[in-house]
């Protein structure tokens, strides 16, 4: 099991080193000029020039891979283009209250989803099952940043229960996970909804039943540990996303995270920031799918690692 | 159901009394900008909210009011000489940096020299090219010196970008001063957290002993208009100098806030490319304007919350003249024109702009007016740096510029004819060098653009730029569109936080009513 785990995490390299080039290619490929648009929107082509000397973007390209990749390998990840700062300090700031806000999103949207799907697997075609599948259904086709700006005008304009945004007290979590959770709840919802039902039709749970097992226990212990394998998959992968930082929900409500990161970093062509972060939200997903694997042969065990 | 209105009822009176008691103690300021900060050093930054923050720590020579009109802040007076190649500047006494170094004419003469040396590469330098050499004949008098006659020279001093910052700090902390900003100004710089907010602090030793009247100012970045409307409206903040106008309604609605209308001096036109053969042909370029309906334009893309242009520079912009004929509406005698040039059949041409919801409005009702003169349009909304690279980029050459006409909005930071006519009108305005991107070239308008610089002499120059005006309106390289105007929300109670008309903002004299 830890050779396996050794094993895996040794075959990240190369992957890791795959994805810098590629990362690498498809950041410098994207249109537009990041002189020209840290010079400003009213820059004279003199002005541009001058910015696109200091900050050697006239180099060659393989230079410019070359000090990117040296640069990872020493650990540090070079600066912004835009402010100057090193880019390790940016996303220092930016990492944690990602963090906070995709394990606040996840933690109720998983506990929600997994209670309200069960009970509508048990209960199909109640109301109860309709009203669940409903609300699911809306979860996930609202569109967040509407959804961010009606809790935000309730709670924070009429109610005044929460700050409308940023990141200064626990409390201002609520909201944007609130919202960032809420497709996630209705994707887990759905989810365990559908691997429930099939699982329970499954010889062994009719055995339990057979043998006299109450039903909780069936459904509860039974069932859903041999539910959960495609829901864990599900959750991990939406984590991954969730760690990504999302740009919409940290744009309304002004969260100081990856994705406001990232969307700035787009927006000027700070290909240092942009770098980075996607090498870091790559990093993240490989390291999230071997925790799944893992935790797979804990739900499992007749799941074997070789 | 009626407990819960009542209960909702009850926790909406609780929060407001505790807005109320709130409001009631607050003495410090939050204003919520639309933008994020690049940086606090105005002489190397291109951008309007990086110049609105700064303004409250730095102050200029010469500074524009309300109305963009020269005001003095730094300097009590100023004269240049006739063939507008020497400026004398008369400074304020008693002035100290907010390190307690002096104010006075060597610190000027520090700023200016920065700015003109090319080696610094700020990049505001482009202003300051013609600068020859700076004189201090006495402590408090600078003398400038051109290379060549600029007769806008004040106004490029009151440029929002030439603030005058502390030569001690900038020794002490070299590049890193636009994160550690020292200048004259009411409000002292305390904390830079980039993307999310900037605290000023009130300046105890501010030369004017009756400002600043706010202890502390703190600006939050925040891109989501309806957020930043939230913020206002739950007293997060006080000023939102940055409006949308279809949020505007939200704002006025309630009793407790105000909208502040300003007119702006942005320009909004729709370029021909006259390199193409249909816009070389002044009829075509003549039914193009008289196809849009201004009016109509105003009301679709800015709910009425702006004007149609009388000249190709905005009435706020010194030296405006008004042109006639006005922009009007005629359907049948632009197709009268497209079919006496050829083109009673129309052409197809394609029409940029960014793709932000404004300027896809924008395409849209352009689209569905030149349908009118058979004209098909094939709109291309472009990202931002994508746009830039493709309209601008190093490469294009009037040859291979691949757009027919173009969406853009142009605003005179200098407040002078000189700034919006040159790089708009001017054949050395070009693109990619700057920004005319009609190809448009008219020796007598260039004439009168470089005579207007010779002196420095109001009159003499409002000569010049008239002729430069009324020439450039008949040419027509462009569909004249709307001028902007600036809108803001701000609680009431609250004053001197205002919009400028060039798209910064003021809060130097701000202060809640008692």
């Amino acid at each position: 099991m830890v050779q396996y785990f050794l094993r895996r995490l040794f075959a990240l390299i190369p992957v890791l080193f795959l994805i810098s080039i590629f990362v690498f290619l498809f950041v410098h490929a994207l249109p537009g000029d990041p002189a020209r648009v840290l010079a400003g929107d009213t820059a004279t082509l003199e002005e541009v020039e001058t910015v696109r000397r200091t900050l050697n973007l006239d180099a060659p390209l393989y230079q410019q891979y070359i000090k990117f990749i040296g640069n990872i390998l020493s650990g540090n990840l070079g600066t912004s283009l835009r402010t100057h700062e090193p880019v390790t300090t940016m996303i220092g700031r930016a990492f944690m209250p990602t963090v906070w806000l995709a394990l606040c999103s996840l933690g109720w949207s998983v506990l929600f989803g997994l209670l309200s799907g069960v009970i509508s697997a048990v209960k199909r075609g109640s109301i109860g099952d309709h009203a669940g599948m409903f609300a699911a259904v809306s979860g996930i086709s609202m569109p967040p940043f509407w959804l961010g700006l009606l809790l935000m005008q309730f709670f924070s304009v009429q109610l005044g229960w929460f700050g409308t945004s940023g990141f200064d007290s626990p409390s201002d979590l609520v909201l944007p996970s609130l919202t960032l959770g809420a497709g996630v709840a209705a994707i887990m919802a759905r989810f365990t909804r559908s691997a429930v039902i099939e699982v329970v039709r499954e010889d062994y749970i009719r055995t339990a039943r057979a043998k006299g097992l109450k039903e909780k226990i069936v459904i509860w212990k039974h069932a859903l540990r041999n539910a959960l394998i495609p829901v864990v998959t599900m959750a991990g992968l939406q984590f991954g996303f969730l760690l990504g930082g999302s740009i919409v929900i940290e744009q309304v409500f002004r969260w100081p995270g990856m994705g406001a990161l990232l969307l700035d970093a787009i927006r000027f062509r700070d290909y240092t920031v942009v770098q980075a972060e996607i090498m870091i939200f790559s990093l993240e997903f490989l390291l999230i799918n071997l925790l799944v694997d893992v935790l797979y042969g804990l739900i499992n065990p007749k799941i074997r690692y070789s | 159901m009626k407990h819960l209105k009542n209960a909702v009822l009850g926790a909406t009176m609780l929060a407001g009394a505790f807005g109320t008691v709130h409001a009631a103690q607050a003495a410090d300021l939050s204003i919520a900008l639309n933008q994020i900060i690049q940086g606090l050093n105005p002489q190397d930054s291109n951008y309007n909210v990086d110049y609105s923050v700064a303004n409250g720590i730095y102050e200029r020579l010469i500074a524009f009011d309300g109305d963009m009109k020269l005001v003095p802040q730094l300097a009590t007076s100023w004269e240049g000489s006739d063939d507008a190649k020497t400026f004398t500047l008369h400074l304020r006494k008693g002035v100290k940096f907010q390190d307690g170094t002096d104010f006075n004419a060597e610190a000027v003469k520090f700023n200016l020299d920065r700015l003109a040396d090319a080696s610094l590469n700020l990049k505001k330098h482009s202003l300051f090219k013609l600068v020859e050499s700076v004189e201090t004949p006495d402590e408090y008098t600078v003398v400038i010196h051109l290379s060549k006659p600029f007769g806008a020279m004040i106004n490029t001093l009151a440029h929002p970008s030439v603030v005058m910052e502390s030569p001690a700090a900038i020794k002490k902390y070299g590049k890193d001063i636009a994160k550690h900003p020292v200048g004259t100004g009411p409000f002292k710089f305390q904390e830079w957290v980039p993307g999310e907010k900037m605290v000023v602090v009130k300046n105890e030793n501010y030369w004017d002993s009756e400002w600043p009247k706010v202890d502390k100012v703190t600006f939050y970045p925040v891109a989501e208009n309806g957020t930043r409307v939230s913020m206002l409206m739950s007293d997060e903040v006080q000023f939102v100098p940055i409006l949308p106008a279809e949020l505007m309604k939200r704002v006025s609605e309630s009793d407790k806030y105000e909208v502040l209308e300003k007119p702006g001096i942005s320009v909004w036109v729709m370029a021909m490319n006259m390199m193409r053969k249909e816009f070389k042909d002044i009829r075509v370029r003549e039914a193009f304007n008289l196809a849009i309906d201004k009016k109509a334009f105003t009301q679709v893309v800015y709910g009425g919350h702006a004007i149609v242009p009388d000249s190709p520079i905005a009435p706020a912009t010194q030296f405006h003249a008004t042109q006639t004929p006005a922009l009007t509406t005629d359907v049948a005698k632009a197709k009268e024109l497209m079919k006496e040039a050829g083109y009673g059949d129309g052409f197809s041409i394609n029409l940029w702009a960014r793709n932000n919801s404004t300027e896809v409005r924008m395409l849209q009702f352009i689209k569905q007016q030149l349908s009118q003169i058979n004209v098909k349009v094939d709109i291309v909304p472009l990202e931002g740096a994508t746009r830039a690279e493709k309209l601008f980029g190093s490469n294009v050459t009037p040859e291979n510029a691949e757009f027919d006409t173009v969406i853009g909005g142009w605003s005179p930071s200098t407040g002078d004819a000189d700034w919006h006519l040159r790089p708009v009108y001017s054949t050395e305005g070009w693109i990619p060098n700057m920004y005319n991107e009609a190809f448009y070239s008219n020796p007598v308008v260039d004439k009168a653009i470089n005579d207007a610089l010779e002196s420095a002499d109001p009159a003499k120059r409002a000569e010049a730029y008239d002729i430069a005006q009324k020439q450039i309106w008949k040419d027509k390289p462009v569909v004249w569109l709307a001028i902007e105007n600036a809108l803001a929300g701000r609680k009431k109670g609250l004053t001197g936080a205002f919009p400028m008309p060039d798209g910064t903002m003021q809060y130097a004299h701000a202060a809640f009513e008692e």
